[in-house]
């Protein structure tokens, strides 16, 4: 399969991927339920958890700090 | 334990005995109406982060191959055991096979267009001062007038080489979306779904069109499963 110039992987994709990732992709289940920061939420849609977009990216910088970190 | 869910393929398509999913769990198969749906089983729902979105990714991505495309599933979606899951992919096996007949030797390639930084500087540094769009760069500024000047002028600017684009590699581009983006420096995004023995020529289309605008950045990424084709059909 031929390769384009930034592969979904790279940090330069991250947005990409949180943007595909989260808020596309079909929906089987009739709701999709993520964890943030402990907290289980109920969405449709990014657009509906952006007030959470905050604690997200915390969160993924605290991954980041700590690898493996819960 | 529940089922958390990745992606739904032809029944044939089997992932790899090694193949791991979020949290390193492994990846199972459920089948129904001629459908598989790869799942892993865990205790606890793993919370998102950079992590647990490339681990969703990179198992949907490993059903990806010139034959088979995989219908992606958005992050998120459990069942609580196999017979509500095996329900719920029989009850949609319409809608899955005419996404998996639609998408079949295709994959997605994504484009984010940006202006370059040192571009918008000189945008708003030319103005004189007391154009309000001068203030269109500078957040809290910003009059309601510079503001919805510079939103028609992102909006025209994303419209117009989205045409370009699609003038360019149209014929390479089977389906296509485009998504404004709101913050500066960013302009759109744009989702074209792409036939593997068109990928060649459409990365040429790409490069051509990078070429025609100095004053923007191109971001190419892919191939991606079809994400952004998947929430409908």
């Amino acid at each position: 399969m031929a390769e384009f110039l930034s592969s979904p992987e790279s940090e330069m994709s991250l947005a990409d991927l949180v943007n595909r990732v989260l808020d596309r992709g079909a929906v089987i289940s009739g709701e999709v339920v993520i964890g943030v920061g402990g907290v289980d939420l109920i969405y449709l849609g990014l657009r509906l958890v952006l007030s959470s977009a905050e604690t997200m990216r915390e969160h993924i910088a605290h991954d980041r700090r700590e690898p493996g970190a819960p | 334990m529940s089922l958390l869910a990745y992606c739904i393929v032809p029944e044939a398509a089997q992932p790899s005995a090694g193949l791991r999913g979020v949290g390193g769990a492994a990846v199972d198969v459920l089948t129904a109406a001629g459908l598989a749906l790869w799942y892993s089983r865990v205790a606890t729902r793993p919370d998102v982060s950079a992590d647990t979105l490339r681990a969703h990714n990179r198992t949907v991505t490993a059903a990806m191959n010139t034959e088979v495309t995989p219908v992606p599933l958005r992050f998120g979606q459990w069942f609580e055991d196999e017979t509500r899951a095996g329900a719920a992919l029989e009850g949609g096996a319409e809608r899955w096979t005419t996404l998996l007949r639609r998408f079949a030797g295709r994959a997605e390639y994504g484009v984010r267009i940006s202006r370059r930084a040192a571009s918008a500087a000189a945008d708003s540094s030319s103005l004189s001062p007391e154009d309000p769009a001068r203030d269109v760069h500078h957040p809290g500024m910003e009059s309601g007038t510079a503001y919805m000047a510079a939103v028609a002028e992102r909006h025209g600017t994303a419209k117009r080489v989205a045409a370009a684009v699609q003038q360019a590699a149209g014929h390479t581009i089977a389906e296509h979306r485009q998504e404004a983006l709101r913050a500066e420096p960013g302009l759109a995004t744009l989702a074209h779904l792409v036939a593997w023995s068109d990928a060649d020529a459409y990365h040429a289309c790409m490069q051509n069109v990078r070429g025609m605008y100095e004053d923007l950045d191109f971001l190419f990424t892919g191939p991606w499963p079809p994400y952004s084709f998947a929430d409908e059909g």
